[in-house]
């Protein structure tokens, strides 16, 4: 169903005149869109369903797998162990190829186990990669957090969107949001502090390309302390267990239109859709018929600039749909329709800031580390034995090398031939070559 | 793109061709001796691909990440990176540059048939968090598609009739393959969870939310389930040689569509992407 939902369309990533076209084009799509996008699907109770029985099939596959630890033992004789041996044959005594093969151990990291003496042999014995098991129940354990995680997530998220324009105070309040995600879960409020945007810059290199928005906020909270606090795209800041990150920015003109009578129909700041050169937007003047269809170019004089220091508003004016006026208005100049004006003294910018809170993300976060280091762990760890019996023969020493691996075979072999070649030096009176060595693999 | 990385780029899609001509003479014409003078090309065009990344970076002032063109090179260089590493480990595995060039070479001219314009990173992308996102996702990348060309090797050394005539003693033997292999999907999975991990934190940052569901996300979470239950089948059943070699074949049809499928649809990453 989440790979039907990702190829149908998703109201989530189009704009809204974009999905009305295409629910009047494609009706039904529309409706297999609206019902499979992966959101709402994974939002379900089915898909929350299919997450618990996940996360229990996981707990309970751990606690199998570590009762069932002793069969995994590499020292027991389980089948599933591939199994390598080298025998070859060393001019030196057996003591002091015991001494080589303590020291090449010791250097290719083997951990010795018990060392036996029989009448005939020595037995030394190394292990590697014993945590290698752990690795995958830590990778596990990582997962079952995550998956919390992702349920305390989902019972205590919400997130909403504050709009607030240059030189403007909106009180942090529900009612305040738009966009609202998620309503605030349980008994939690938001703190109602007073947010006054005091600047915002948005710096953007050879007109076109932006570089960095910086937002300056100012805190006013109800006991008369007030905070000033800097915010950047990717810096989000940290208020009262919200977290508040800048996401969007676009341009609010003064718009004053006045009638020949001189009395003012509007005089505010439009916040109004987009910034970059050809942007489109419209407003109603309250109280009247009048609608002014909007087209943005920052500067006019470099059309494709984004840097608004020639702002102008290529503008139709329409009553009853009719239109009765279009032209350009340039900032700090005014147009004539119909015995009004309508001037367009001063540009700011707005923004908005996403306030979100989130108790499942310190799980989330942990369980990610935890994860990651299991991976780690079973990557690099993975359990293998080696067991080398030193015999005395009439000509030297006789040494038998054999190990037994769970994974890779082959480059077990090669690892038990490095071994061996570490043990077979001019200590030991060997000539053994890699290429020779090929020759004397068995089992 | 500037005169120096223009240069380069010229300099190492010459030598990655000239490369697999060689290779592929050395097969047709049963000459074994020009396969290493094959491998050194590649190597000369691995550093002129070096030094396009190194002159992207200067002129643009960030690692080469943005954009269709800048993905696709620095990608390939990963799976380059991937061959050289499996060179390293294993000798006998010169010839699979055979295999893996061509790709690179695609997805180089596919890079450069995109708009390979210079720009400042934008304000989205000034964290920390970007470079283990895209360095990890092209380690995945990498692992993945090294991992599925000695996939296909497998299979066709499996099915050849006599495995002992020249052509498939210069490929290595099928226990190696299937080691190597499961080598490879194993790196790949921990990369791809240390990027979902990382886009997950990034995107909490940027966007206040650490999924989305968005088409891009779901695919990148579809392709590490896969290769988890590729890891699955072969660790914890058993599974071994050609039926893993056709998963991890088929397995690369889930990062492609991540990677390029996904691309056609408009997501929160689209300006990522294209």
């Amino acid at each position: 169903m989440l790979f039907l939902g990702i190829l149908l369309p998703n109201l989530s990533y189009h704009k809204p005149e974009e999905m009305v076209r295409f629910s009047a084009n494609h009706p039904i799509l529309f409706e297999l869109g609206r019902a499979f996008n992966p959101p709402t699907l994974t939002t379900s109770w089915t898909f929350l369903t299919l997450t618990g029985l996940l996360l229990l099939s996981t707990v309970l596959c751990c606690i199998e797998r570590i009762r069932n630890r002793e069969y995994e033992d590499p020292y027991s004789s389980q089948p599933k162990f591939f199994r390598q041996k080298i025998k070859i044959e060393l001019a030196a005594k057996p003591p002091v190829v015991f001494k080589s093969t303590v020291l090449a151990l010791r250097q290719h990291w083997w951990q010795l186990g018990p060392k036996r003496a029989h009448e005939e042999f020595l037995f030394l014995e190394g292990r590697k990669g014993a945590y290698g098991f752990w690795g995958s129940i830590i990778f596990h354990l990582g997962f079952i957090i995550i998956l919390l995680g992702v349920i305390v997530s989902s019972a205590t998220r919400f997130s909403g969107r504050l709009l607030i324009a240059e030189g403007q105070e909106v009180p942090l309040l529900v009612r305040n949001l738009i966009e609202i995600n998620k309503k605030p879960a349980g008994t939690f409020e938001l703190p109602g502090t007073v947010f006054y945007l005091d600047r915002f810059v948005a710096d953007i290199r050879q007109e076109r390309f932006p570089v960095e928005y910086t937002a300056n906020l100012k805190l006013a909270e109800a006991n008369g302390t007030t905070l000033s606090e800097r915010i950047r795209i990717n810096e989000a800041i940290k208020y009262r267990g919200l977290a508040i990150l800048l996401q969007n920015y676009g341009f609010s003109p003064r718009m004053v239109l006045k009638t020949a009578k001189g009395k003012t129909l509007v005089d505010a700041f439009i916040n109004l859709k987009g910034r970059q050169p050809g942007s489109r937007d419209s407003f109603d003047v309250p109280k009247t018929k009048i609608k002014i269809d909007t087209v943005f170019f920052p500067n006019f004089n470099i059309t494709t600039s984004l840097v608004p220091r020639e702002p102008v508003y290529a503008i139709t004016v329409k009553e009853k749909d009719s239109r009765i006026f279009k032209g350009y208005l340039r900032k700090g100049k005014s147009v004539k329709f119909n015995g009004m004006t309508l001037s367009f003294p001063e540009l700011r910018y707005w923004a908005y800031f996403q306030v979100s809170r989130d108790l499942g993300l310190g799980a989330l976060f942990w369980g990610f580390v935890i994860s990651f280091a299991g991976l780690l762990l079973r990557f690099f760890f993975h359990d293998r034995q080696v067991s080398i019996r030193i015999k005395s023969v009439p000509n030297g020493t006789e040494l038998l090398v054999s190990g037994r691996s769970r994974y890779f075979p082959v480059i077990f072999k090669e690892e038990l031939g490095r071994l061996a070649r570490s043990i077979e030096d001019e200590r030991t009176g060997g000539m053994l070559s890699w290429e020779n060595l090929k020759h004397y693999f068995s089992g | 793109m500037g005169k120096p990385e223009a240069l380069f780029f010229w300099l190492a899609v010459y030598a990655y061709t000239g490369a697999f001509l060689v290779q592929l003479a050395s097969l047709i014409f049963k000459k074994p001796s020009w396969g290493p003078i094959g491998w050194r090309i590649a190597l000369g065009g691995f550093a002129a691909h070096t030094a396009i990344i190194a002159s992207r970076w200067i002129a643009v002032g960030h690692p080469p990440v943005l954009m269709r063109y800048e993905n696709n090179l620095a990608g390939t260089w990963f799976v380059m990176l991937m061959l050289i590493l499996v060179n390293r480990w294993f000798k006998s595995s010169k010839i699979l540059a055979l295999v893996v060039i061509p790709i690179i070479l695609i997805m180089l001219g596919q890079g450069f048939m995109a708009r390979p314009i210079t720009e400042p990173l934008t304000p989205n992308f000034k964290s920390w968090w970007l470079w283990v996102h895209v360095i990890f996702a092209w380690f995945a990348y990498g692992s993945f598609a090294v991992g599925s060309g000695l996939g296909i090797v497998y299979i066709l050394k499996g099915r050849a009739k006599d495995v002992k005539t020249k052509v498939w003693t210069l490929f290595p033997e099928l226990d190696l393959l299937d080691d190597i292999i499961l080598r490879f999907v194993s790196f790949g999975f921990i990369a791809q969870t240390m990027m979902l991990i990382s886009g997950s934190i990034w995107a909490n940052s940027l966007w206040g939310s650490y999924w989305s569901w968005d088409p891009l996300e779901t695919w990148s979470l579809v392709t590490w389930l896969t290769y988890g239950v590729i890891i699955h089948f072969r660790l914890t059943l058993g599974w071994k040689g050609n039926r893993i070699a056709w998963l991890v074949i088929a397995a690369l049809l889930t990062e492609i569509i991540t990677f390029y499928g996904i691309s056609l649809i408009t997501t929160i990453h689209t300006p990522l992407l294209q």
